[in-house]
């Protein structure tokens, strides 16, 4: 399609900014003179998607080699999905506006569940086959990776190769490969990705057969070909050394977090036992303060930005915290630039921190306890006392601040009533604390806003096993909760249950679940991570189609021998670790976290990060 | 602290740049220059920017003009405008930066070229005819939300069609605060009169003046 009449199009949706590119620090290329085409996808909107940190690492890493041309593609928006369903417009990748099926890689990231079924409708838009056993040419490939990618299973059927863990090395290795044995002369795709599957990293759904039992628990994978009976995941051992990009795509339009973002570690030293990312990632690896300050400084030179954030899984864990961001508010004062710090803890948020904190700038403060006792905080192993949060809260209220956010989660393994209560109360000791502090700010009142998820167990953590409760438990006790607060002083707000629910089913799928996922996009499902589009109903009714029952993946309690769909990949935790886990989680015993004393996690085994500091 | 007023061409993608996103476009685009611009004082500190008149999304233009702030009273604005210049990513063209002559307030008129795609059943002569017609109303959103009939014919002040390669409207049409007419209006009028319902053309602002025609600067 010509480009006036494509921009004539753009103007006719919302939003036209998220599919007409021309960004600053978008990379243009001549498409004569690389050899490998590369469309990075995001399943989910421009705003969404432009603000993942892994994509700007990724896209930038690629577009450095001279021989590799990466480009963004984006999920339209469902106006402009319709234009281009009536004006026959292929999904296009934003830089060129190139039809994606004409690239040699097309990566998913697999950032949440919910965007499953906008995979399978940007292969559709992009007049591409959905299973993989479709594609017989060699190229289009479809990958992909991301945190969801640890239980890949549910996207088996459509996906042909999966990185697991961090991306940075091993998706360059099978772009080499295929570089290399495309300038042989190869052709076959089943060829290439058995020579794929000898890279570390690398995962080749295809290349496996699961046996089921009677009862649908799975029985055996069986890998063929060569095929390595345990996949690796793939981890960059010295941060410092790893690639981080000079520079972003800077959008025109709003997004979601617009801002330039610093990474300061990877993995969490908590421990946490509902929290995949805590496991997924480890071992924690820290950047050294002085690599930090440098590249955070040449980011916002180069992309313009007046707002820095530093992003990690708990940013106060970072060892050198207080002299990083002394050194930091040194320039960033200077010009101007705000600097945010998401994911703080609640125990160690220091009068000396929120002092710094004032120094940037008055934004919210927001702390996880996740649970309303202690018993149950035991149970996830989150490490923090009452004590702790009432230290914190009476910090930041004697520090000016009159509005304090609260994470909690409800449907946590061995929950109670009690725990529930226990939310409410906590909240209305946070309350009557805001008017027993001394140097509160005179005259304001307090506001405590109480943000509830619902817990969904996930792969690779203490609670894999577990079964998630029902929806009408969720609903119960959703209840119970909202029966329970008596002040208004107290705001409290949902995530949707349904959601989670659905979550719960594919989080945890194995690889018949993929029949489902297909069956709910034919039927219309897509952008399921937003409400006004998400219908739970037909995803039960694709179950049903499917013969699927979804209570099977989320609401049964799994033998700790059962054999779990991703248990032939290997994130670094062992299972037997994940078991013993769960065993103290029942008798709410907690874990010290790895800087305390090393739990035996197996993720040491990399030889690098925090299980070889000193302690 | 000095005001200054930069003259900018927008085209290309920041066509689809809204009014709104402009400002933070722009902001950065400020700070990347390393330009001495002042911010305001207080707590959240930003710099201190202004349009003359909002661009309606879709359109390019010619002739934008921005104010802001130099910290510096004695830099030099040849100087400034050269490192803004350096740094404009494509869809931004500085004209000139300089002091300002008029009050943003003084503009009253806009000059606009709308170009017809080859594929577009607009013509000539039913152009010409449309233009002509005593009154063209249409029915207009006011600032109050509500919506009121407006004749249009009174408000075109003057219009030259041209028939080369391209069918080509230029036209002056009210602008500013005290009465601005959006040229899509009357063309999405015209394009419904003659039966075509998707708007297959494109819209330049090419100008901006005050109420007795002199350049606005």
């Amino acid at each position: 399609m010509d480009n006036k009449r494509l921009e004539q199009l753009f103007l006719s949706v919302q939003k036209p900014g998220r599919y007409s590119g021309g960004e600053m620090g978008s990379i243009i290329k001549d498409k004569s003179k690389v050899d490998v085409r590369f469309a990075f996808c995001f399943p989910d909107t421009y705003e969404i998607g432009m603000s993942h940190l892994g994509m700007k690492i990724l896209y930038s890493l690629f577009n450095e080699r001279e021989d590799i041309w990466c480009e963004r593609v984006f999920a339209p928006w469902m106006d402009f999905e319709e234009v281009m369903r009536k004006e026959d417009i292929p999904l296009f990748a934003i830089e060129s506006r190139d039809p994606i099926s004409d690239f040699d890689f097309i990566g998913f990231t697999l950032q949440y569940e919910l965007s499953y079924t906008n995979v399978l409708n940007m292969l559709d838009l992009a007049k591409i086959p959905l299973r993989s056993e479709d594609r017989k040419e060699l190229s289009p490939l479809i990958v992909a990776g991301g945190p969801c990618a640890c239980n890949p299973e549910p996207l088996a059927d459509f996906v042909d190769i999966f990185f697991l863990g961090e991306g940075e090395e091993v998706d360059l290795e099978v772009i080499d490969l295929y570089k290399e044995y495309k300038a042989n002369g190869g052709t076959d795709k089943q060829e290439f990705l058995r020579l794929a599957a000898k890279i570390e990293g690398v995962y080749i759904p295809s290349l496996y057969d699961v046996e089921y039992d009677a009862e649908g628990k799975i029985a055996s994978y069986i890998p063929k070909d060569g095929a390595p009976l345990t996949v690796h995941k793939r981890i960059m051992t010295d941060m410092d050394k790893a690639y981080y990009p000079k520079n972003f795509v800077v959008p025109f339009t709003e997004i979601v977090h617009d801002r330039a973002v610093m990474e300061i570690f990877r993995g969490c030293i908590r421990g946490c036992r509902f929290c995949q990312a805590g496991f997924i990632y480890r071992p924690v690896r820290e950047k050294s303060a002085d690599v930090i300050n440098a590249e955070a400084k040449a980011l916002c030179d180069s992309t313009g930005y007046d707002e820095m954030s530093l992003s990690s899984l708990s940013t106060s864990d970072y060892t050198e915290i207080e002299p990083l961001l002394a050194r930091m508010i040194e320039w960033t004062d200077e010009d101007k630039i705000s600097l945010s710090l998401p994911s703080l803890r609640i125990d160690n948020f220091s009068p000396e921190l929120l002092e710094k904190m004032k120094m940037i700038r008055k934004s919210g403060l927001t702390f996880a306890p996740e649970a309303g006792t202690q018993r149950l905080r035991d149970v996830i192993n989150k490490n923090i006392t009452e004590k702790d949060i009432m230290k914190s809260c009476a910090t930041a209220f004697a520090g000016g601040y009159t509005a304090v956010k609260l994470y909690f989660m409800i449907g946590l393994p061995t929950e109670t009533d009690e725990d529930i209560v226990g939310i409410a109360k906590l909240g209305q000791k946070i309350v009557d604390l805001y008017y027993n502090v001394d140097g509160r700010p005179k005259g304001k009142g307090v506001n405590v806003s109480i943000s509830v998820s619902t817990f969904v167990p996930k792969p690779f953590t203490p609670f894999e096993f577990c079964a998630q409760i029902s929806k009408e438990e969720m609903r119960r006790r959703q209840q119970l909760l909202r029966d329970s607060i008596t002040t208004k002083k107290i705001s409290l707000s949902w995530h949707d249950s349904d959601t989670s629910a659905l979550e719960g089913a594919l989080a945890r799928g194995d690889r018949r679940v993929g029949k489902v996922i297909e069956t709910a996009f034919k039927m219309g499902a897509k952008m399921d991570g937003w409400g006004e589009a998400f219908n739970y109903d037909l995803w039960l009714d694709a179950f049903k189609k499917s013969g699927l029952d979804p209570e099977f993946y989320a609401n049964r309690e799994r033998e700790t021998t059962e054999i779990n769909p991703w248990d032939h990949l290997d994130f670094g935790v062992t299972k037997e670790f994940l078991t013993k886990e769960y065993a103290l989680a029942l008798c709410a015993s907690t874990t010290p976290n790895c800087r305390e004393k090393c739990a035996g996690c197996g993720a040491n085994k990399y030889g690098k990060g925090v299980c070889f500091e000193k302690r | 602290m000095k005001n200054v007023r930069l003259f900018f061409k927008k085209s290309g993608p920041l066509r689809f740049v809204s009014h709104l996103d402009m400002n933070r476009v722009m902001t950065r685009l400020l700070r990347l220059s390393r330009v001495p611009i002042w911010y305001t004082e207080g707590f959240n500190r930003h710099p201190y920017i202004t349009f003359a008149l909002p661009l309606s999304l879709g359109f390019s233009s010619e002739y934008e003009v921005m104010d802001f702030r130099l910290d510096d009273d004695d830099f030099d604005i040849k100087t400034a405008e050269k490192m803004i210049s350096d740094v404009c990513p494509n869809g931004i063209e500085v004209i000139t930066l300089k002091e300002p002559v008029f009050k943003s307030g003084k503009i009253a008129l806009a000059d606009f070229e709308i170009t017809f795609f080859t594929n577009s059943v607009a013509s000539y002569e039913s152009l010409n005819a449309f233009l002509n017609l005593p009154e063209i109303i249409v029915s207009k959103k006011t600032k109050k939300g509500g919506i009121k009939e407006v004749d249009l014919a009174d408000k075109i002040k003057s219009y030259k069609i041209t028939d080369g390669k391209e069918l080509k409207l230029i036209l002056r049409l009210p602008a500013g605060g005290e009465d601005n007419i959006n040229p899509k209006i009357l063309i999405d009028k015209y394009l419904s009169n003659i039966g075509e319902s998707d708007g297959f053309y494109t819209v330049v602002r090419t100008g901006l003046f005050l109420a007795d025609g002199t350049k606005f600067e």
